[in-house]
Parts: C-alpha cells; sequence; structure tokens
C-alpha cells in the first residue's frame, strides 16, 4: 500500500464532496444550524406554553360546603383559582375540560375543624392532564396551609411549643463536584448524540462514494487507474471518516453553544422550577468521550461503506442504509436507560459498549480495565469492518452486480 | 379531463411502483416492523432496567452512629439499604459513585429529641445530585426518617396524652373523575398524531419523488409528456398513486399499532403507567378522516417541490429539510398543555395533532373538528393546484 496514493484520492474525493452541496448541507449547515434551532426552538415553545399554562387561572367549582361559610368563603378569595357556580354534572365538565377541578367540602366543615375532629375533602381532577394537575396543586396548596394553621393554633391553645411536632429536620447537600453534577445530566445524551451524528455524517459520502460511483458509470475508470484496491478503498474510507468525524464535531460545539445562550428556557422545559445547570463538564471527559468514539466512527464507515457498495444505486443503497440507523440508533438508546450498567458481556457489545463507558466517563469515574477492553474490542470492529470494505472491493460479482 | 386517462396512467405507476422493492420496503415492510419492535422492545428494556434498579441494594453510610443508636438500628434494619463502616472520605466515595449517600447524625440527637425542648436538630443527607442511584437513595432514606420522625411525634403527643388526629385536621384527597381509558390515552393519544402525521409524509416521500424527479433523471419525462393525455390527467394519476402509497403506509402502520397494543398489553400498560386504553371504533374512523386531507396535502406539495428538481438526489436535498418543517408542529402538537382553539386550528399539521389528540381521548369537539378538517382541506386543495400548476410551466418541467 501506497500512502501517497491513498493521500490522492482522499484529496480528489474530499474536493468531489466539497464542491457538492448536499454533503455541505448534511456534514455542515445540518448540525450548525438546524440542531440548535430544533433543541431550543422546542425547548422555547414548551416553556412558553408552561408558563402560559401557569399562568391561566384555573375554573374550580366548589361543591357542597353547606353550614361552612369561613371555608367557603376563604376559597372564593383565593386568587389562584376562579370559583364556577356548582352544578351537578361536574365529572363531565371536567373530563370536558371546561372546567380544571371541583372540590367537595363535606357538610358542617366548619364545625369539625372547630371541634377537632379529621375531616377530608375531595378533589376532583383528571389525572394526567396539565391544566387540571395545576388546579389540584393549588387547591391542595391551599388546604395544606389550613392544616398547619389549625394545627398550630391547637398547639397553642394547649400550651404546648411548635417544635414538639418538629423533633429534627432533614438536609440534603450535594457533595459531587458541578462538572461531575453536569455530567451525570448530559453524560447519557452526549455519547449518543455523538454517534448518532457518527453516522448521519458517513452515511451519504458513503453512498456517494460508492453506489453513486456505480450509478454515474465512473467506477470503472477509477478501477483501471494504476493505483490498488486497497489504496482506493482507504482514501474513499478516509474521505467517508473525515465526514463522519466532521460533523459529530460540528454538532457538539454548536449545541454546547447554543445550550449556554439557552439553557434557561430550555431546563425551565425540561424540569419545572430547577435553574439550569452550567455546562461545566470537564474538557478532558468530552476528550477521552471523543477518543473512545473514534473507533466507533472508523467502524460505522467502513460498514456503511461496504454496505453500500452492494447496491447497484444510490436509492437502492438508501434502502440498505436506513433500516441500518435503526440498528446503530438502538444500542445507543438502550445505553441511555438508567438501570443498564457496564458488565463484562456488555463491554463486548459494539456502540452499546461505548455508550455505556462514556456515560461512566462523563461523570469523572474512569475503570481502566473496562476503557481498555472496550476501546480494543472497538477496534477489532472497526478493523473487521475495513477488512471487509477491502475485501468487497477487490470482488468483480460485488462490484460489477448484475 | 377525462378520469379513464388518469386511471391508466394511475394503474402503470402503480405497476411501477410495485416493482420496485425499495418502496415496498418503505412503503410497506419498514411501517409493519417499526411499530411492534420500538413498543415491545422498548418497553421490555424500559421494564428490566427498572426492575434492576428497585432489586439494587444501596450502601449508605451512616455518619455519627453513637449520637443517635436508635435511629441508626432503624436505619440498619431497613429494606433495600446496606450500611457500610464510616469513612473520612465519604465526599469521594460519593462522587465517585462507590457509595450513593452518607447520613450524618448531629452529636446529641437522641438526648435531643428525648428534651425536646431545644431547637431541632438537622439530620444531613450527602449524596450526588443528578445521579439516578444516589436520587433514588436519597428519597428512601428521607422516606426511613419521614417515618422515624412521624413516630418520635407520636410518642410525644401519646405522653401528652393527645391523639395524632390533632396533626390532621384535614385531608384532601384526590380523586379522578376521567374516565380510565381517558387517562391512560393521555399520553398515547398525543404521540398517535405524530406518528400519522410523519407516516404520512413518509409514505408519500418515495413516490413523489420517483415521479417527477426521477422521471426528469431517467429521461422519460419527456416520452410522457408527448403520449395523448393532458397535462391534468397525468398529474391526477400521479397524484393519486403518491396518495395511494402515503395512505397505504398510514393505515398498515396503524394497524400494526392496533396488533401491538392487543399483544403487548403488559409493555404498554409501563407506557401508561397501568391505565388501560383503548380506541373505540368511532374515534379511530374520525382520526383516519382527518388524515385523509393531510395525506391529500403532503402528496400535493411533495409533488410540486420534487418536481423542481433535476435529479432525485436534488429533489431529496430539497425535502430534507422541508422534514423538519412538517416534524415541528407535530410535535408541538405533542406537548402538554398546548390546547386547541380557533386560531391553532388553521395552523395546517398542528391543527389536525391537535384535534386528533381530542377525539382519541374521547372528546368531540365538532365545531373544532369541522374547522380543523374544512382548513385542511383548503390546504389540500392548494398544495394539489400547486402540483397542477407546475406541471403546466415548461421551465420548471425542463429547468436547465
Amino acid at each position: 500500500m501506497n500512502l501517497r496514493n491513498i493521500r490522492v484520492v482522499y484529496r480528489k474525493e474530499l474536493t468531489d464532496s466539497l464542491r457538492d452541496r448536499r454533503t455541505l448541507i448534511s456534514m455542515v449547515v445540518v448540525p450548525i444550524l438546524l440542531m440548535p434551532v430544533l433543541v431550543l426552538g422546542m425547548g422555547y415553545v414548551q416553556s412558553k406554553v408552561l408558563s402560559k399554562a401557569r399562568q391561566e387561572i384555573p375554573k374550580v367549582m366548589l361543591l357542597g360546603g353547606e353550614n361552612s361559610p369561613r371555608v367557603m368563603a376563604s376559597l372564593r378569595t383565593l386568587a389562584s383559582i376562579e370559583v364556577v357556580p356548582s352544578s351537578a354534572n361536574y365529572a363531565e365538565l371536567i373530563t370536558g375540560k371546561q372546567i380544571r377541578a371541583a372540590v367537595e367540602i363535606p357538610r358542617d366543615f366548619d364545625a369539625a375543624l372547630e371541634r377537632g375532629e379529621p375531616t377530608a375533602v375531595q378533589i376532583y381532577v383528571y389525572e394526567g392532564e396539565l391544566m387540571s394537575g395545576f388546579a389540584a396543586q393549588n387547591l391542595s396548596q391551599f388546604f395544606l396551609l389550613l392544616r398547619e394553621k389549625t394545627v398550630r393554633e391547637r398547639l397553642q391553645a394547649r400550651n404546648l411549643p411548635a417544635n414538639l411536632i418538629d423533633p429534627f429536620s432533614i438536609r440534603q447537600k450535594n457533595v459531587a463536584p458541578k462538572e461531575k453534577v453536569a455530567g451525570a445530566l448530559f453524560g447519557g445524551i452526549l455519547p449518543y448524540m455523538i454517534i448518532l451524528m457518527c453516522m448521519s455524517g458517513a452515511m451519504y459520502p458513503a453512498m456517494d462514494l460508492t453506489a453513486g460511483e456505480k450509478e454515474r458509470g465512473t467506477i470503472e475508470t477509477i478501477l483501471c487507474s494504476p493505483i490498488a484496491r486497497s489504496e482506493l478503498v482507504m482514501g474513499k474510507f478516509l474521505t467517508v471518516l473525515t465526514a463522519s468525524i466532521a460533523t459529530a464535531v460540528f454538532s457538539i460545539v454548536s449545541l454546547a453553544i447554543s445550550y449556554q445562550f439557552g439553557k434557561n428556557f430550555m431546563i425551565s422545559a425540561a424540569k419545572a422550577g430547577v435553574a439550569a445547570p452550567n455546562l461545566s463538564l470537564s474538557p478532558l471527559a468530552i476528550l477521552a468521550v471523543f477518543a473512545m468514539i473514534v473507533p466507533v466512527a472508523v467502524f460505522l464507515s467502513a460498514a456503511l461503506l461496504a454496505i453500500s457498495l452492494f447496491a447497484k444505486s444510490f436509492k437502492e443503497a438508501q434502502s440498505y442504509l436506513t433500516p441500518m440507523t435503526l440498528v446503530v440508533v438502538l444500542p445507543a438508546i438502550v445505553g441511555l436507560l438508567p438501570g443498564v450498567e457496564l458488565n463484562l458481556r456488555l463491554a463486548l457489545v459494539p456502540i452499546l459498549n461505548t455508550s455505556l463507558i462514556s456515560k461512566e466517563i462523563m461523570t469523572g469515574t474512569y475503570h481502566w480495565s473496562y476503557i481498555l477492553l472496550i476501546f480494543g474490542s472497538s477496534c477489532v470492529y472497526a478493523g473487521a469492518a475495513l477488512f471487509a470494505a477491502v475485501k468487497f472491493f477487490q470482488r468483480e460479482d460485488v462490484l460489477f452486480r448484475a | 379531463m377525462r378520469l379513464d386517462q388518469a386511471f391508466v396512467v394511475y394503474r402503470k405507476e402503480m405497476v411501477d411502483l410495485l416493482r420496485d422493492r425499495r418502496t415496498i420496503f418503505g412503503t410497506l415492510i419498514f411501517p409493519l416492523i417499526l411499530f411492534p419492535l420500538m413498543t415491545v422492545g422498548f418497553g421490555s428494556l424500559v421494564e428490566k432496567s427498572a426492575k434492576n434498579v428497585r432489586k439494587e441494594v444501596t450502601g449508605v453510610m451512616l455518619l455519627g452512629e453513637e449520637h443517635a443508636p436508635q435511629l441508626a438500628q432503624v436505619l440498619r434494619n431497613a429494606e433495600g439499604l446496606r450500611i457500610v463502616p464510616p469513612a473520612p472520605d465519604y465526599v469521594q466515595q460519593i462522587s465517585s459513585k462507590k457509595l450513593r449517600a452518607a447520613v450524618e447524625l448531629p452529636t446529641g440527637f437522641e438526648a435531643a429529641l428525648t428534651d425536646g425542648s431545644g431547637d431541632p436538630p438537622q439530620v444531613k443527607i450527602y449524596y450526588y445530585s443528578t445521579e439516578m442511584r444516589s436520587e433514588s437513595a436519597v428519597s428512601r432514606l428521607e422516606e426511613i426518617l419521614r417515618n422515624y420522625r412521624n413516630s418520635v411525634v407520636e410518642n410525644r403527643l401519646g405522653a401528652r396524652g393527645l391523639s395524632p388526629a390533632v396533626l390532621k385536621p384535614v385531608v384532601a384527597e384526590r380523586q379522578n373523575v376521567a374516565a380510565t381509558e381517558k387517562v391512560g390515552g393521555m399520553k398515547l393519544a398525543s404521540m398517535i398524531p405524530y406518528f400519522i402525521t410523519i407516516l404520512c409524509l413518509t409514505g408519500a416521500l418515495h413516490p413523489a419523488i420517483d415521479l417527477t424527479a426521477g422521471e426528469k433523471e431517467r429521461g422519460t419525462l419527456e416520452t410522457i409528456l408527448a403520449s395523448s393525455i393532458s397535462r391534468g390527467e397525468l398529474v391526477l394519476g400521479k397524484f393519486l398513486m403518491i396518495l395511494t402509497a402515503s395512505l397505504t403506509t398510514t393505515i398498515l402502520a396503524i394497524f400494526s399499532f392496533s396488533l401491538t397494543v392487543i399483544f403487548a398489553k403488559s409493555y404498554l400498560d409501563e407506557l401508561t403507567q397501568g391505565h388501560p386504553f383503548s380506541i373505540s371504533l368511532q374515534s379511530a374512523a374520525c382520526v383516519l378522516l382527518l388524515a385523509l386531507p393531510l395525506a391529500v396535502f403532503f402528496s400535493g406539495a411533495l409533488m410540486a417541490m420534487s418536481l423542481r428538481a433535476k435529479s432525485y438526489r436534488e429533489a431529496q436535498g430539497q425535502i430534507g429539510p422541508l422534514m423538519i418543517v412538517v416534524i415541528l408542529p407535530a410535535v408541538v402538537g405533542m406537548l402538554p398543555g398546548v390546547e386547541l382553539n380557533a386560531r391553532l386550528a388553521v395552523i395546517p399539521i398542528l391543527n389536525v395533532s391537535l384535534v386528533a389528540r381530542e377525539i382519541l381521548t374521547g372528546n368531540y369537539p365538532w365545531g373544532m373538528i369541522g374547522l380543523v378538517f374544512a382548513s385542511s382541506c383548503a390546504y389540500a386543495a392548494l398544495a394539489l393546484s400547486a402540483a397542477a400548476n407546475m406541471f403546466q410551466r415548461e421551465e420548471v418541467l425542463f429547468r436547465a
């Protein structure tokens, strides 16, 4: 194999790809512009919708409450709900979303409260419906406050100290450093994104450089040139790999930047009321994750190259590779699940192993033996895929399939 | 326009398409496999991993055990916790995930509890925020501590001759009034319209490109244009073909989804949190009826767009970004809290998503349904006439 020849092929293919608008779109424009717009746009819409839903004062129906003017009056003056006149078909109105909730106050509620008898109020809701949940929250809050106030009065009436019912307090304290907190939050999703981007970046050039050449009828010409098949494959493979890694790098960088700008409304979408954590991921961990993913990118590039070489036309190649996306994405998603933990068996499953070890690395845990094992096994898979691609290029029945 | 001529075009395209392995795969096989695979495969994985998390015994360190032997005993006896001997480097152990959490009991804890007059002592729980297992250990610890606290309070009240009911003057109970299938439907009802939208689009995508830009690329467009039928008939025939592909994809996917619902009930229960989910025939018919103008709209719009391209690949490059434009409103329709109103009812795609969600949870706001149907029909007609217009223009057909 001659390195100079490989470089010539690589340069030619790269120039070719960069002149193609479609490659540029999938490699540069989509990751840089589309991802942030999508992520931030969705976050923005979601937080807007949620805050609007919170601002809306829910309509609530008061039921019963005979001989209990005090509690009824304080419910009516409650700013967080709008009381509507009661009617018998409240259940229907709630399911029809005309009112959000109804609260049933038992008869003689005020008197029971005064006598110290326990009473129960019913809040009727549409379970799972957002606005109904908000209305029920507001009502529960009201009764919680009422309960606290009553208990305080009762203790006072008996000359008992208030901390009688508060023997000790519980405080939670986070001891993990900031990078680790952010790492646990993004540790699952980041490797998944990188793998997905590696795949989508490699897909188009892989098809274009093999099946596309066949379709355009230029593959014969190239095969006639005085370079070895393996040099040709290596040149093409390096082009696909470049596109794959470039797409991944571009998308991660643009996501990181857009996260810094738009984290506030993005997080309020995911977890209402939680302040957005800073993106204080340790750069070392990100570099380590990238290093772990490089053999995966090699594996994907070579595998896509080999598969699409089999196809006669661009269209056919696409029909083979589309299901491949699912095959690649599923193990990456499995790596996101909370209960899946790295063990010796999973360390040998391609893609899933990288997804899992990246999760560990992002939270600052370096299991060196696993890292070596996974890196090694990914390299073996990558080598096998590359070998298959080279072998395919040497078979005339694959190159000139009827 | 002669319908029989359009039908001839339709039949020809149909034969063409059915011979194309790749399109068959995209329209028929892919959706049939995708739905069961995703629901069953993913459901069982989620179930399994959740079980794993629950099964796991969490290692928790107890600091200052000697200050509260009673509480320490309670913690030691608690299920699902493994108390490890105290070590000074607990902070490090927690952040390296060797330890899930640590509980610190302050000096004089038990004495303060029996005395009860001073300031209440504070129990500290050290944990790793955002780390799943650490957080679940914290919630388990909190539960145990709260129970212990309640028993202490009960003892104190009992010592003074009071019943614990004093502390619970009012109990507010939540009761769900919606029928159970409406509750279960909430989640799925927002996902189904999204899938239907995507499927209508993907089903139409390849035939739309193949029948226009593909013909250009293969150089067969001129031959067809030279035949003795009018442009309108040609467009209609091609359009019907694309529509058929779009609807077939959607219906097959719905069919396979219903089969999944029947066969994989337990996995689906996980998804809907145990609430049964059922779709009545009426609501299914209604949703399908609403999907019809949507499919017409996609077919017409995709045809008009891909006719402008010179080749299959160029058409794909143009339509790729369009997917986002379509997916965004469909995703917005999935968000909780977005509710149908007259303004949203005229936004294409989003309106169908929203009204389908209402229908699937058993609400039939007829006025809105009519408005949505009418507006999406109008959009469909617009897209179709755009496609017909494009076919009349030579500069589009033979773009250099």
